[in-house]
């Protein structure tokens, strides 16, 4: 061989190898996951980086379209309803990745699992109705192998149990995992587009796209075009290194917030905008012998405060009023609250003073107010500084401008947990929860009953009775009681919402949309790899 | 037992050791007292790391429990947790614990805390090992370098602007440092991976950031060091027999010089290890800093637990090595330490 063509043969093998790396960088993508996950069993997880991994490795029955529409996945076609009893028939191809037919009687399995007491599955009450607890009493499940179908009964009706199988705690679970759940604390058990190839604890998880795959929700097979056959999870706490290693093009998918959301931003690359199903709210303490007993007390400290400046110095602007404590977006919000909202619990400082002095406080010359007997009214503020200590000091000032006394309490996450949950030792506060589902049912065990959740001791009895109704029938009827139980919440000034928060997803050579629609989580089936 | 008596036996207790220890020779004795000091120390890591679950604002079980646990829940989390007993009990079970290496399971991760200690230490121990290697390979020959040259007054300016350079390198923070690095040679230029540890270039910007503080600490030790001894009555007799530079170099100055160096290395890699907590975040670098930091923001006690008893064993252990191995090299040491 003489050198002039070795040199040719070295310089043809090494543009080989560019254009086999090339296409293997092309069908790989990384992805942003914000912390560890806590167990891959879908059930039992209760982190939104479970519920990540979970719809990456598992199939649901049914799944939600971008408009928030039921659409198939597992489940083909259905009959009936939450009601009484909800029968769905099976796509028969559905395998699970370790070879074993997924067949009616393995979903029911995993649909009994999912809810039996045993399981300790924190969040399954979302998908059958009812407050946080045991939820095996509240359904039975059974199977027909031939017609390749499965079906729930209720035993408690529940309207939105379809919306309750697209969440990714209703992951069903293949035999393997059901026969011993030891397997799913690190590893997946699943029907779903990937595989794990690649678990490296706090570190990285590959998931590997399995071939067989042609079950998917919209008709999705992971032979479509664009489809990634690597997706590697990124595990980056530091949401700054997220930003930089996306910027430095060693992540396709990320989430950031703050300073570095306007970093990212400003590279223009392509994103998707959520708002979180729930909300932030203000609240007052209302246990036994508080000052936020009086109404006339919590309606001034409501309108202290504008929820506008407060999105803009917490949030930098980016998030959705809501008059109640779901977003705009969830099932049966009703727009019509919005002038009960204003009337109650709007901003308007002038009016919080007058509602003051109409209920006997009086101002000092100094400012400030006193009850009856002169003694200053005095509001314990407890914050963890999620907003940022800017936002901390807006409340104070708003409170002390209408003439309260804070005693300011900025302390860690778990310290405001300690006196939310335990001591009660706090008169203001604001609470923010973003479930993944857009059912206001998920949301209740923060308004009602005695739960360590409903921490502002709410205890109202239309809304109490309101919603009961809206959980046991569907449609209409169902909104329009949940629409009567926020509006009792409203008029009762048990709260003050404030807004839902604005999430964003960047992608690099990549589009997705939401998992649906839910800001924690950004959807694998979706995802399509795209030119440069 | 009256207190005077429990004096006069404390005495005689502590007479008899000094008996015992006397009759030893040096080494033994050193070695002994070490050990003691060693023991001692390690009692008051682990009290510390005991405490620190009971010091720290919020309640485990709560965290454990979750925010949506009832009070039932929550009380179950605290039996498991051994949170319902006294206080020297739950001690006795710490120790029992550490003891059988078993600090415990992660609330968020659901891991052993040995497991993630495991996963992570060789991880931590690459990069500090790393910086080592580069405080040791760049402050040694910089430090000696400097000296030489800036010998007897020589070189004002050099010298002015190596202790410039070496001074505000010092105070640099780490986190600094390496959000500076992450900066310019990831982002900017594009030449060095931001994190990706399967990329084998992966750990040159993160080891240099946690070197950088010590390379420059180490350089002005090591020049001082070296003035000193170029000083030496011995260097003098040397250059007057006419000895190549080079011989006095590697035969009389720098055996002197490591020895200062090594001594000081032991202690930078112990501070290497406190540098890496911050560092491994800026860089997603997966090592213990990294895990710990994560546990302290989501209040995840056994973790932080486990991972400072950790260090703090580690770097107990770093220092006694050092002391020892400053007694090997230096035997007037072991003199000094009676």
């Amino acid at each position: 061989m003489n050198r002039r063509m070795y040199v040719f043969l070295m310089l043809a093998l090494f543009l080989l190898a560019g254009a086999v790396a090339a296409q293997e960088a092309s069908t790989t993508i990384y992805a942003h996951l914000t912390q560890d996950f806590d167990i891959l069993d879908p059930h039992v997880t209760n982190t939104t980086l479970g519920y990540q991994l979970a719809i990456t490795f598992y199939d649901r029955l049914v799944a939600m379209d971008d408009d928030g529409n039921i659409i198939p996945s597992l489940a083909t076609s259905w009959e009936g309803s939450g009601a009484d009893a909800l029968t769905l028939t099976l796509n028969p191809d559905a395998v699970c990745a370790d070879g074993t037919p997924l067949n009616a009687e393995a979903v029911a399995n995993s649909l009994s699992r999912m809810g039996a007491n045993d399981t300790g599955a924190p969040f399954v009450y979302r998908t059958l109705g009812g407050a946080a607890g045991a939820t095996e009493e509240r359904y039975s499940v059974s199977h027909d192998n031939d017609a390749g179908s499965v079906t729930i009964t209720m035993h408690e009706p529940f309207g939105a149990l379809l919306v309750g199988l697209a969440m990714p705690w209703a992951s069903i679970i293949c035999p393997a995992g059901i026969d011993n759940p030891d397997l799913l604390i690190e590893g997946p058990q699943g029907s779903g587009p990937y595989a794990l190839a690649e678990s490296v604890r706090g570190d990285r998880y590959v998931a590997q796209a399995r071939p067989e795959y042609t079950w998917g929700a919209r008709g999705t097979t992971t032979a479509d075009e664009g489809f990634p056959q690597t997706l590697v999870y990124q595990v980056v706490d530091n949401e700054t290194t997220a930003a930089n290693l996306f910027l430095a093009g060693e992540l396709n998918i990320v989430t950031v917030s703050g300073a570095d959301f306007d970093r990212v931003a400003a590279a223009e690359t392509f994103a998707v905008n959520g708002y979180s199903f729930g909300a932030q709210w203000l609240q007052v303490n209302k246990d036994e012998g508080l000052i936020g007993t009086d109404p006339a007390i919590r309606q001034a400290i409501f309108k202290a405060v504008s929820r506008a400046e407060y999105l803009d110095v917490g949030f930098g602007g980016r998030g959705l009023f809501t008059n109640t404590f779901v977003s705009p977006l969830a099932l049966c919000y009703d727009e019509g609250l919005d002038a009960v909202y204003d009337e109650a619990a709007g901003f308007d400082p002038d009016a919080a003073r007058q509602i003051l002095a109409d209920a006997g406080y009086a101002t000092g010359a100094d400012g400030k107010l006193a009850d009856a007997d002169g003694n200053p009214v005095v509001l314990r503020l407890v914050d963890y500084g999620r907003a940022g200590a800017e936002a901390a000091e807006l409340l104070i000032l708003s409170l002390e401008d209408v003439g309260f006394t804070v005693e300011p309490h900025i302390v860690e996450f778990g310290g405001y947990l300690e006196r939310l949950l335990r001591t009660g030792e706090w008169d203001v506060s604001i609470l923010g929860v973003n479930p993944p589902v857009p059912l206001p049912s998920a949301m209740v065990g923060y308004f009602s009953g005695g739960g360590a959740i409903n921490t502002a001791s709410t205890a109202n009895a239309t809304f109490d009775a309101e919603f009961a109704q809206a959980n046991v029938t569907a449609g209409d009827e169902s909104c329009m009681h949940w629409s009567n139980a926020m509006r009792a919440l409203l008029e009762d000034l048990e709260f003050k919402p404030l807004f839902s928060e604005e999430r964003t997803y960047f992608g690099q050579g990549v589009e997705f949309t939401l998992f649906n629609n839910y800001t924690g989580t950004w959807d694998p089936i979706t995802t399509r790899i795209v030119g440069e | 037992m009256t207190s005077s008596q429990a004096l006069q036996r404390h005495s005689a207790d502590s007479g008899t050791l000094a008996r015992l220890t006397s009759r030893l020779g040096p080494w033994p004795r050193f070695l002994l007292k070490r050990a003691a000091s060693l023991f001692v120390v390690l009692a008051m890591l682990l009290a510390l790391t005991f405490l620190l679950i009971h010091l720290a604002p919020g309640d485990p079980a709560v965290r454990k429990a979750g925010i949506d646990a009832s009070a039932e829940q929550i009380e179950f989390e605290r039996k498991a947790l051994g949170l319902d007993q006294p206080l020297p009990i739950q001690f006795i079970r710490y120790v029992q614990g550490v003891a059988r290496l078993d600090f415990g399971t992660s609330f968020i991760t659901k891991q052993s805390v040995t497991e993630i200690l495991q996963q992570r230490f060789p991880r931590t121990f690459q990069l500090a090992g790393t910086g080592l290697l580069i405080v040791m390979t760049v402050s040694v020959p910089l430090g000696i370098l400097v000296g030489a040259l800036t010998r007897e007054g020589r070189n004002r300016r050099l010298e002015v602007a190596f202790m410039s350079l070496t001074s505000t390198s010092s105070a640099l923070p780490e986190f600094l440092t390496a959000t500076f690095l992450a900066f310019i040679f990831a982002v900017t230029l594009n030449w060095l991976p931001v994190g990706t540890t399967q990329k084998s270039t992966a750990i040159i910007l993160p080891a240099i950031s946690v070197s950088l503080r010590p390379v420059a600490s180490l350089a002005r030790v090591v020049r001082l060091e070296t003035l000193n001894v170029l000083a030496q009555d011995y260097i003098r007799t040397a250059r007057s027999k006419r000895l190549p530079t080079y011989v006095i170099f590697t035969r009389h100055l720098l055996p002197n010089v490591l020895t200062a160096a090594l001594t000081i290395g032991g202690l930078v890699f112990a501070g290497l290890l406190g540098g890496t907590v911050i560092v491994e975040n800026v860089f997603a670098w997966p090592g213990l800093g990294q895990r710990v930091v994560d546990a302290v923001f989501n209040l995840d006690y056994p973790v932080i637990q486990g991972i400072v008893l950790y260090f703090g064993v580690i770097v107990v252990l770093i220092n006694t090595a050092v002391d020892i191995l400053l007694a090997l090299v230096d035997p007037r040491t072991l003199v000094l330490s009676e």
